[in-house]
């Protein structure tokens, strides 16, 4: 309706504007001519807005329609996805479980399954050459000295000291701190190294030239202070100021100009706006003697501790209590079967206990 | 050596000192997030300066080595450094020659900028001994200059009562 009405409007500008140029009465005529096409244009324009108010709650009718039906797809989409991610999580854990299971069987040494506890950094405890800050986690829920801080966009810092209830959170930015990082891509290795700039410093790196600028740095887990593979940051490189090298008295001698440069880290995460981190344990390696059962054990307890939420009445393992990665990691693990013994003379060293062999375990 | 000679005298080197601790444990307050914490002035050296206007004292020397090992806890710093840096801001403000006092001005003046420049350099020299390489200058530059440009103002809270300064 509103179409047809539009172009009745400018048909009839046009009629109107032909009319005036073509009466042949001189320019006093074409005067009257435009004077009427203006008339019928005001009455037609007043006629279309007339017609588009009236139809202005229909309009708006469809526009909410058409919104609660993509509202409705969007929400179908996200059921669907929801679904999707919560059988990506059974699927998940049961793979960790059967992980911890193989890890036993292996006798390998199981890492910790880094899940830590939550804290919030409540002040800033830094002075000219430290920057740091105190989280409201202490000794009596279980942080110790060294776990790793990191929030939703990467590392944060470390714990360098605890107290019965707080903290202190030593940022990658305090010259004091050092964490052995890696290139995503490169695997270059370096240690990274705060100096109370907003990004630190990547010192003893193991092959410079194969970094590129942009690469994630992450932490190498090297020396097991920090859990493997926790996002740092960015690679920047810093070109220093050139050195020139050579050159003799003669002008023929040739300078030989060499640009150094610096490997920095912009940090992932905004060290100043970082309120809420997840501290992380380290990632200790459970010995070899003790046992893997034992390790596994120990570690899922440990595991399960860490991952109480905040604030909760005790760390011990209540006796008792089922133990942690559900009853089939109660079950005691049966022992391999015995190859047939070789009669050899070194037969009273082959009838050890069946245990896994550890130099076997500890091969990747 | 000479101890506070009044109660007068006392209780001013008290609250003085009183008033820097609250200084200190500010750094742990919201406050800290307007500016961060490295580069504010450091608020002893102001009590160094002051208190070395009364003359020698052991009692000033030992506050301020308490004072400095709370900023050393407070702000995470290498334990030690801002104590040995106040004693030594403290002892080098003391050092302005004698024929000096008859200028005031002068004297304050020469005063403020030996205790100023012994606390850079100690404190400079033990971070770099803690850290096995150089500090970092730039906020500890900051902070010391807002320090000396407070000085004149702040410094006043700890100087001695007229009559009973040493120049």
């Amino acid at each position: 309706m509103l179409f047809v009405l539009a172009l009745l409007a400018v048909a009839g500008a046009l009629v109107a504007v032909r009319g005036g140029r073509l009466t042949p009465g001189g320019p006093g005529a074409s005067v009257a001519g435009n004077d009427v096409a203006q008339k019928f244009s005001n009455v037609v324009d007043d006629a279309v807005a007339l017609s588009a108010r009236a139809t202005q709650p229909v309009d708006k009718f469809a526009a909410t329609a058409r919104d609660s039906i993509k509202a409705a797809q969007a929400l179908k989409q996200m059921e669907n996805e929801n679904t999707q991610l919560r059988l990506q999580i059974l699927e998940l854990n049961a793979r960790v479980e059967r992980l911890a299971r193989y890890e036993a069987l292996l006798g390998l040494p199981p890492e910790l399954l880094a899940t830590g506890l939550t804290a919030r950094l409540i002040g800033e405890a830094s002075g000219p050459f430290s920057a740091a800050r105190i989280a409201n986690a202490g000794a009596e829920v279980g942080v110790k000295n060294g776990f790793a801080a990191i929030n939703e966009y990467g590392l944060v810092g470390w714990v360098s000291s605890v107290g019965k209830s707080s903290s202190r959170v030593l940022l990658l930015t305090d010259p004091n701190s050092r964490i052995p990082v890696m290139g995503e891509i490169s695997r270059v290795r370096a240690i990274m190294v705060g100096d109370r700039s907003a990004q630190p410093e990547m010192l003893y790196m193991s092959d410079a030239s194969r970094l590129r600028p942009g690469e994630r740095i992450m932490t190498s887990g090297d020396g097991g202070l920090f859990p493997r593979g926790i996002l740092v940051g960015y690679a920047v490189r810093e070109k220093l100021a050139p050195i020139s090298m050579g050159g003799g008295p003669k002008e023929t001698d040739a300078v030989v100009a060499i640009s150094p440069v610096r490997w920095r880290v912009r940090p992932a995460a905004d060290l100043k706006a970082a309120d809420f981190v997840r501290l992380l344990p380290n990632s200790e390696i459970a010995p070899l003697e003790a046992g893997a059962e034992t390790a596994l054990q120990d570690a899922a307890a440990r595991n399960r501790v860490l991952s109480r939420p905040l604030g909760a009445p005790s760390i011990a393992t209540a006796p008792g209590a089922p133990p942690p990665g559900g009853p089939a990691a109660a079950q005691p693990l049966k022992p391999k079967p015995k190859p047939p013994a070789a009669v050899t003379p070194a037969a009273p060293a082959a009838s050890a206990p069946a245990t896994p062999s550890a130099s076997e375990g500890a091969v990747e | 050596m000479s101890f506070a000679s009044t109660s007068d005298d006392s209780t001013r080197f008290y609250l003085s000192a009183g008033l820097v601790v609250v200084y200190l444990f500010a750094q742990l307050s919201p406050l800290s997030h307007l500016l961060d914490p490295g580069y504010w002035p450091l608020g002893p050296l102001w009590a160094a300066y002051g208190w070395s206007r009364g003359g020698p004292s052991v009692r000033s020397a030992l506050v301020l080595f308490a004072l400095g090992l709370l900023q050393d806890t407070i702000s995470g710093g290498p334990l030690g450094l801002w104590p040995f840096a106040y004693v030594g801001a403290y002892a080098a403000a003391m050092a302005v020659p004698a024929g000096l006092s008859e200028n005031a001005a002068l004297a304050r003046a020469i005063a403020a900028a030996l205790g100023l420049i012994a606390c850079a350099t100690l404190a400079i020299v033990t971070a770099s001994f803690s850290l096995g390489a150089m500090p970092p200058l730039g906020p500890f530059t900051v902070s010391l200059a807002l320090t000396a440009l407070l000085t004149p103002f702040a410094g006043y809270l700890f100087s001695p009562p007229k009559g009973r300064d040493v120049y």
